[in-house]
């Protein structure tokens, strides 16, 4: 009865949208802790039909201004449209914004913005969930005993340690081929770290107390490769005002929402960023002030349910390579050996096995050195 | 023997004599015997004094001037006839006695009565071929009279509403209202009334009018049809009736339509008419004429619905076995209904079949329902019963992957009990039970109900009076609960209800003038929503946003007045008072300031009952009709309409988690006024009915939202409303073939809604201030609804609908914000979402015909989508691993086959 065609999702591609809108996109936190560097990232929307995802706008000053006009810091240009300023505190009791001065002479304000301290996360746990759609479920309890924290954000970065397929002891050196000098050579055990892009928001306004249970940061879904050796999440949180919470909840309903019967409509975002001379000109983003807590937890493969843990799949079958083609295959040819096929007592090897790259080398999905704060 | 006829002498003195009076007078007297057809006769009165005469010579005076004739036979029999006479001679000199001379020509009767009738005896006409003599013979043959009844099937008792009562010769006609009556101005005399009515045999009756009187009259149900005898009751309806932008269905146009399941949905077939499009697919939210889904107003025998949809909307709140009619008001609203912007749909249940029981049941892929219906005793008092209900499960276990714990049920019951006291007393009562509930996958689950009861009392104080009285109560509410995470395990609950009073007056003056008028009140109670903890361990503070509670009110008067044969207009006025009442606390805003919480003063506190706002003003109601022709007329309207209740949706679908909200201080009342003309045409002697209709709307103080509104739980919901103008403008084309093998209509309408925020003072204005379109703005619509019969037993049905894609908030730029790329949404409602089409096919399949059969059995087999066509439920775009897709969410993408039984008892 072909049922299965009730209900059907497909792609959906707009029309091109052919304007270029180039509307400044400026993202980042005053932090006044003293602790962390304040980060801001000025760039401009483009087309969605782009290939480039990020536009970045370069050579503009910036400046964080109190609202007494006793603090004018200007940040540092680093690299493609990242300004920051290392740390320096702040006083928690005054208002705070951004000035940005454009390298075409534009000049932008964001509005004045209290300074949220965010308090320190309480916990980060992990729990297996059978019921409904099925993962490990990151998340986090925190609480405000004073109650003013109220709106909350987090985002969090993900590094999880796997392997590949075949492990190779061999390594190409010029036109040889030798032992891999392990671990430092070694292409088997690799990190692979992965920025949040979702946004995480709570508010814990409707309830008595200012406390956060189980806050859902990140579900993995069962057999995951980050389930398979060991996983780590570091969360940052941090806490908002109210408009500043608005502005994050429309950025989030406006690009991360799933497909539901009950869909609302897209609203307008409307950041606290304006420019001077034309007020109707329309800038993305909040700038906030404030602090963030961090929290990193670590999961080994073992303490999740079996069936929630990483199966390999996919064949990853070895070829022998003869020494006649070592030079088109090796050499050249950018193929990793793996073993060595001798024939004793002679220890020469009469061909070397291999197989597909990905197969062997981890460090095309991440990285073979080990990251500092890994245990 | 000719001697006999002329012996016996008697003396006869008579006053108004019925001929059975008159008959067994004389038969005493003479000893012959009378043979006649007493129905024939039943107008005749006879008024003699004669003594020492013949028989011949009282059947001469008797008959004098009148269209009757006798004969007197051989064997002392005399035979009265109407019209012809009686040879008794097979041949000259057979028997003695001598051909009869025939009677004289017929005059108007001018016999003093003074048997007094009393006016209040109702004739009881069932045939055709009598002629009934209405009231009391009088003096006067001028001037005119009221005749006034009821229009009733022979079968089940049950009124026949809208059927209409033609007078040819005078060309004036009426349609029985809701409880099949009527009342018609005549002039004394005799007349034909040829009466049709949907589904019934087309039937005549002949009268005599002397003075008012009343006449029932019964119709048979059109067993088998080859006509549609419906349609020609609206032949008199589409081009003669003063309304316009009306639309009626009957039930059995109703269960030609196909539809999803094979189950006639009435919200459905209503779709599919000029000026109403859907809000989606699957969905039985509807806009009228650039109405939002909230300004229909939807009546089930007078009970407001609020909630017309079961299961995600796949079917409507009505039950198609119990639905006698549906009437969509769009543009002509009368001045008797009032509180909502764009149309009143009325939904009218049947009345129990009188004189047995009967039922039917049915069987589809998702539901069965069932009813029964029956006298409670003898032709006094019936009932009708009907329940649905769902096993619908099965079909959500086969939804993609992401849906697949979903959970689906509803139910819904509906009784109604019609009693006559008298023949000017009758009590009607209603009631309607739903429930719904379904869980999506999530843990979360939703639940909604309507409940309806409401009493009714009609009372005739005389053929030209009569009142309604109607007493409601109506409650629609819903609850959404999760329990997964016990430290915020919760249930919300929303609900409305309402007390109804109503007293609606019909007086018909005389032929030119009909007055209407009546008082409305209701009185609202409202929880806007409560959410409490549902375990010990939850956190969730139990939170309320106050109840509202408000009176509606309002006064109308109308007047049908028919200037010329070929002029009427209906003038209505209805003055609207809403009185928005305490116990509450007002939150006061600085004038001139955005209704932000920034802005907030401070608040007002009012006690019980207390007067805290009222808004009010006059509606005016007025159509008029030019008849141009025999088949062409042309009519016009001015309607003023005011709302005082809003849905606050996000959505464009109603759905079970909206909230309904009185306006209040901070709210104002939405105001809508529409002009419309149209042209009505009909072809092929009434069998094509074809009409234009244009219309110009204004709306004020439509709510549209903040970017980013939440609606539940808002304690300060004005801080997140915008009031919006708005403008609507459209054409629409029907051409209808209502009679042969082939039947159904195509309609077209061109239509633009547009709103407008460009308050300053507002805070937020949308696309700068701008008209933009609103969110059910579809220019073009098409509908097909087309009925082949090729046998008694089998036909088939064809349904397509096109309309132009809904707008849609479109990314237009994209930018890498907190780790991801990002899409930025064009101004409000700037594109459209693919076009919808869809054809919907299916076979119809009778039992056998055989009146006297226990059961009559029925199939529907049918294809929903039969091109496949993905429509597009839901359009939206997501971030997926930071790439930004867009996706189409179709339901019913495929051609979806369906199958049903039903049954009749």
């Amino acid at each position: 009865m072909m049922m299965g065609a009730f209900a059907c999702k497909e792609r959906f591609n707009p029309p091109e949208v052919d304007t270029n809108l180039n509307y400044l996109t400026v993202e980042g936190l005053i932090n006044t802790s003293g602790v962390d560097s304040t980060i801001i990232r000025v760039n401009r929307t483009v087309k969605l039909t782009s290939k480039v995802a990020i536009q970045p706008e370069l050579k503009a000053i910036l400046t964080i201004e109190s609202n007494d006009n006793l603090v004018k810091r200007t940040l540092v240009e680093r690299s493609g449209g990242i300004y920051y300023a290392l740390p320096f505190a702040l006083d928690a009791t005054k208002q705070y914004r951004l000035r940005i001065r454009t390298s075409g002479g534009k000049e932008y304000l964001s509005d004045y913005t209290e300074v949220k301290v965010s308090p320190p996360i309480d916990a980060v746990g992990f729990e297996a969930q059978t019921n409904g759609v099925q993962g490990l479920q990151v998340y986090t309890n925190t609480h405000d005993a004073t109650n003013k924290s109220r709106y909350y954000k987090w985002d969090f970065v993900e590094t999880y340690k796997y392997n590949t397929n075949n492990f190779s002891s061999y390594i190409v050196d010029g036109r040889s081929i030798r032992q891999r000098n392990l671990p430092g050579e070694d292409i088997y055990y690799c990190w692979r770290t992965i920025n949040s892009s979702n946004i995480v928001l709570a508010s814990t306004l409707k309830l008595t107390n200012d406390v956060v249970a189980k806050a859902p940061i990140k579900k993995i879904p069962p057999g995951d490769e980050r389930l398979g050796i060991r996983y780590s999440i570091i969360v940052n949180q941090q806490v908002l005002t109210k408009d500043a919470f608005d502005f994050w909840e429309i950025l989030r309903k406006n690009t991360e929402q799933v497909g539901s019967i009950f869909d609302s409509q897209p609203s307008q975002l409307q950041g606290n960023i304006h420019a001077v001379s034309n007020p109707a000109e329309i800038v993305i983003g909040y700038i906030s002030a404030g602090t963030i807590q961090r929290k990193r937890i670590f999961i080994d493969a073992g303490e999740v349910p079996v069936e929630f843990r990483y199966r390999r799949s996919g064949a990853c079958p070895v070829d022998t390579i003869l020494p006649k083609d070592y030079a088109s295959t090796f050499y050249s040819g950018g193929q990793i050996p793996l073993d060595a096929l001798t024939v004793p007592p002679s220890p020469t090897p009469i061909a070397y096995t291999t197989s597909s790259t990905g197969c062997i080398d981890c460090r095309l999905r991440g990285t073979n050195i080990q990251p500092a704060f890994w245990q | 023997m000719a001697q006999q006829q002329g012996a016996k002498l008697i003396d006869v003195n008579l006053q108004q004599a019925t001929i059975t009076q008159f008959v067994s007078e004389l038969e005493i007297k003479t000893g012959y015997y009378f043979y006649y057809e007493a129905n024939k006769f039943d107008s005749l009165r006879v008024t003699v004094q004669l003594n020492q005469v013949t028989l011949k010579t009282v059947l001469d005076a008797a008959f004098k001037n009148t269209p009757y004739n006798y004969a007197i036979t051989a064997q002392q029999q005399v035979l009265l006839t109407k019209g012809l006479t009686i040879q008794t001679q097979l041949a000259a000199g057979f028997f003695n006695s001598k051909p009869v001379v025939p009677g004289a020509k017929a005059v108007p009767v001018t016999t003093d009565y003074t048997v007094a009738l009393a006016e209040k005896q109702v004739v009881e006409a069932t045939s055709e071929n009598k002629t009934y003599e209405i009231g009391i013979k009088g003096a006067s043959k001028t001037g005119t009279v009221t005749l006034a009844g009821y229009v009733r099937d022979v079968k089940s008792g049950e009124p026949v509403i809208g059927a209409s009562i033609y007078i040819a010769a005078l060309k004036t006609g009426i349609a029985t209202d809701q409880f099949g009556y009527y009342s018609l101005n005549l002039p004394r005399g005799p007349h034909i009334l040829l009466v049709r009515g949907l589904g019934m045999k087309d039937t005549r009756r002949q009268v005599v009018l002397n003075t008012d009187g009343k006449l029932n009259i019964e119709m048979q149900e059109q067993v088998t049809t080859l006509k549609e005898v419906k349609i020609s009751a609206e032949k008199v309806a589409n081009v003669r009736s003063v309304e316009m932008g009306v639309n009626k269905i009957d039930i059995t146009t109703l269960k030609q339509i196909p539809a999803v399941f094979g189950e006639a949905d009435v919200l459905r077939a209503v779709l599919t008419l000029p000026g109403v499009q859907t809000v989606g697919e699957a969905s039985t939210g509807f806009n009228v004429r650039g109405g939002s889904a909230d300004q229909n107003l939807i009546l089930l025998n007078d009970a407001t619905i609020y909630n017309p949809s079961h299961f995600f909307g796949f079917f409507s709140a009505f039950d198609p076995d119990i639905v006698k009619d549906i009437e969509l008001y769009k543009s002509s609203i009368p001045e008797k209904f009032g509180g909502r912007l764009s149309s009143i749909l009325d939904v009218t249940n049947r009345e129990g079949n009188k004189k047995k029981f009967t039922g039917s049941a049915g069987i589809g892929l998702l539901t069965s329902r069932f009813n029964i219906e029956g006298p409670i005793d003898s032709n006094k008092t019936s009932f009708i019963f009907g329940g649905r209900t769902t096993y619908a499960n099965w079909l959500l276990k086969s939804l993609p992957k992401e849906y697949k714990n979903s959970r689906a049920t509803f139910y819904d019951l509906s009784l109604n009990i019609s009693h006559q006291i008298n023949e000017k007393n009758n009590l009607y009562f209603s009631g309607y039970y739903s429930a719904d509930s379904f869980r999506l996958n999530s843990d979360t689950s939703y639940a909604y109900g309507n409940r309806n009861v409401s009493l009714k009392w009609k009372h005739n104080y005389n053929n030209k009076l009569y009142s309604v009285i109607t007493g409601g109560y109506d409650r629609y509410q819903y609850n959404v609960g999760s329990s997964l995470n016990p430290v915020n395990a919760y249930k919300f609950n929303f609900d409305i209800s309402q007390i109804n009073f109503k007293a609606d007056f019909s007086y018909f003056i005389n032929p030119k003038h009909t007055l209407s008028f009546g008082l409305n009140s209701i009185r609202y109670q409202l929880t806007p929503g409560t959410n409490k903890p549902v375990s010990n361990e939850s956190l969730i503070v139990p939170e309320k946003v106050p109840g509202e509670q408000a009176l509606e009110s309002a006064l109308y008067l109308g007047d049908k007045f028919n200037v010329s044969e070929n002029f009427s207009i209906n003038m209505g006025v209805r003055y609207s008072l809403f009185n928005y009442l305490g116990p509450q606390t007002v939150n006061n805003y600085a004038p001139n300031l955005p209704r932000t919480t920034v802005n907030l003063l401070d608040s007002t506190t009012y006690g019980s009952n207390k007067f805290i706002k009222t808004y009010g003003g006059p509606e005016i109601r007025v159509s008029a009709r030019y008849i141009v022709s025999e088949n062409f007329s042309i009519k016009a309207g001015y309607n003023t309409l005011r709302q005082y209740i809003h849905l606050l949706s996000n959505t464009t679908a109603i759905s079970p988690t909206d909230v309904w909200k009185l306006s209040d201080p901070n709210i104002k009342p939405q105001f809508g006024d529409q002009v419309a003309l149209g042209l009505y045409k009909n072809f092929s002697s009434n069998t094509i009915e074809t009409s234009v209709e244009v219309y110009y709307k204004r709306l004020k103080n439509y709510l549209d939202y903040r970017s980013g509104a939440v609606l539940v739980l808002n304690q300060n919901i004005e801080t997140d409303v915008l009031s919006t103008r708005g403008k609507a403008y459209g054409a629409e084309f029907m051409i209808k073939k209502t009679a042969g093998k082939l039947n159904g209509w195509v309609s077209y309408t061109y239509s633009r809604t547009f709103l407008k925020q460009d308050d300053p003072n507002a805070g937020e204005l949308i696309n700068g201030g701008a008209y933009y379109p609103a969110n059910y703005d579809k220019p073009h619509s098409f509908n097909l609804i087309g009925n082949y019969r090729f046998t008694h037993r089998y036909s088939v049905s064809l349904n397509t609908v096109y309309s132009t894609g809904r707008p849609l908030t479109l990314p237009v730029a994209k930018f890498y914000y907190a780790g991801a790329e990002r899409v930025f949404y064009s101004e409000r409602n700037q594109y459209r979402i693919p076009d919808f089409f869809r054809t919907d096919f299916s076979i119809n399949i009778d039992g056998n015909h055989k009146v006297h059969q226990r059961f009559h059995n029925s199939w529907t087999v049918g294809i929903y989508n039969v091109t496949g066509r993905r429509n597009a439920y839901s359009t939206y775009f997501a971030q997926e691993g930071g790439v930004i897709n867009g996706y189409n969410l179709s339901i019913f993408a495929k051609p979806f086959p369906f199958i049903n039984y039903n049954i009749r008892f």
